[in-house]
């Protein structure tokens, strides 16, 4: 439905002003990276070996990988870009997997950075499983507007903290690649 | 996509009322060189009376604290702008200079309104979208909020008070699954909530997360337009 606009609103005297184009705001800065490694950040694969994608019923693991790898450029809803991780810790209280409103649910908050500057930023409070004797978390899908991200070393930092207040926090270099 | 983007005939966007400034503002305070300056707002919520917040669009800046502002405007005298009036702001199909439901907006916003959707993906992830307060609120509130989904999708909303402690006081919450991949057709609600003691020093924050993973976002698409999400909250 096309809707036609205001051409001419009440304005108050309290609103009589310029009127200033709304424009991108810089981005913040990258956080410092951690003070000790204590969280792994990896590739998200589903049960197929495959990158995760984001679709409804995937079951999704961990997968370590090495600072330097490639980490798939999937397309998100509306075309936008999506950087799916997947993070491996020990000794936490890991909440329930199947329950996103779990109150024991750590909460973790992943940050992908480019030349020093938030390029996006992921926040979740997801349970974490057991794999092979470590706990983890995946399909943490950051989300960024830049599409300019093919061959682009970037830098994924996260953080976590468990119910009992325990925090866990990861750097991880890589590269993006569609 | 959501939907052919509507032809906007003439898009009036108001000019920043002295739109907030400082810690969490968007906007920087206007001051003219004349007698008649445009001084900043207060950078926090007051006022007795309804108010409409604005989620700021994904590109935007963040707030120190990672959360995204809700946008409100004020008056050079600390009262509200005309985005806070019903009579300016909605089609208001009743007359009664107060929107309700079915009710809908026109292609108004801040004047620090910015473009973008907030994907959210994956069960547990979560945005949030606050605003600092002056004063207390009460239970009611009223959410507007265009989005994106897909089949399968469940998100939960909540409003609630940060203390500067950290301890949390839900005001309302409520599920959005119903079906509607565009801005045509928003979640609506208007809830009688928990009349939470909130005052100087809180935060009064939206959070928006997804409980069945598929994706969802909370939308804010070109402004201005009525594809803006937004909420109503009262300063008794």
């Amino acid at each position: 439905m096309i809707r036609e606009a205001v051409i001419a609103a009440t304005v108050t005297a309290a609103c009589a002003g310029p009127d200033a184009a709304p424009v991108d705001a810089p981005p913040r800065d990258a956080p410092p990276p951690c003070d000790a490694q204590s969280l792994t950040i990896g590739r998200c694969v589903t049960d197929a070996g495959v990158a995760c994608t984001g679709a409804l019923g995937e079951v999704r693991r961990f997968e370590a990988a090495a600072a330097g790898a490639e980490v798939p450029l999937v397309v998100g809803p509306q075309g936008s870009a999506m950087l799916v991780f997947a993070v491996a810790t020990t000794g936490i209280v890991p909440g329930d997997p199947t329950d996103p409103t779990a109150a024991t649910n750590p909460q973790l908050e992943l940050v992908v950075a480019r030349g020093g500057a938030e390029l996006a930023l992921y926040r979740g409070r997801m349970g974490f499983s057991d794999q092979g004797g470590q706990q983890v978390a995946a399909g943490l899908f950051a989300i960024t507007e830049d599409t300019g991200l093919d061959g682009v070393a970037l830098l994924a930092h996260a953080v976590l903290t468990d119910q009992a207040g325990a925090q866990r926090c990861g750097d991880w270099s890589f590269v993006a690649r569609r | 996509m959501h939907g052919a983007a509507p032809v906007i005939v003439a898009a009036l966007a108001l000019g920043a009322c002295g739109a907030p400034a400082g810690p969490g503002g968007d906007a920087d305070a206007r001051v003219t060189a004349d007698a008649d300056a445009i001084t900043a707002a207060p950078v926090c919520l007051a006022g007795p009376g309804r108010h409409r917040l604005f989620v700021q669009g994904h590109q935007g800046t963040p707030r120190a604290d990672g959360r995204y502002p809700l946008l409100h405007e004020a008056g050079s005298d600390g009262a509200d702008a005309a985005l806070c009036d019903d009579d300016v702001f909605v089609d208001d199909t009743n007359g009664d200079g107060r929107w309700q439901p079915g009710e809908e907006p026109r292609p108004l916003g801040p004047a620090a309104l910015v473009h973008g959707e907030h994907f959210l993906v994956g069960p547990g992830a979560y945005a949030e979208f606050a605003i600092d307060l002056c004063a207390d609120v009460t239970g009611d509130v009223a959410l507007y909020i265009p989005n994106y989904d897909e089949t399968g999708s469940r998100t939960r909303h909540e409003l609630l008070v940060r203390g500067q402690d950290g301890r949390e006081q839900l005001i309302a919450t409520t599920i959005d699954e119903e079906a509607g991949q565009s801005g045509y057709n928003p979640f609506v609600r208007v809830l009688a909530g928990v009349d939470p003691s909130a005052g100087p020093g809180d935060l009064l924050v939206l959070r928006s997360t997804n409980l069945s993973g598929a994706a969802f976002s909370v939308m804010v698409w070109r402004p201005p337009s009525e594809y803006e999400s937004w909420l109503l909250v009262e300063v008794p």
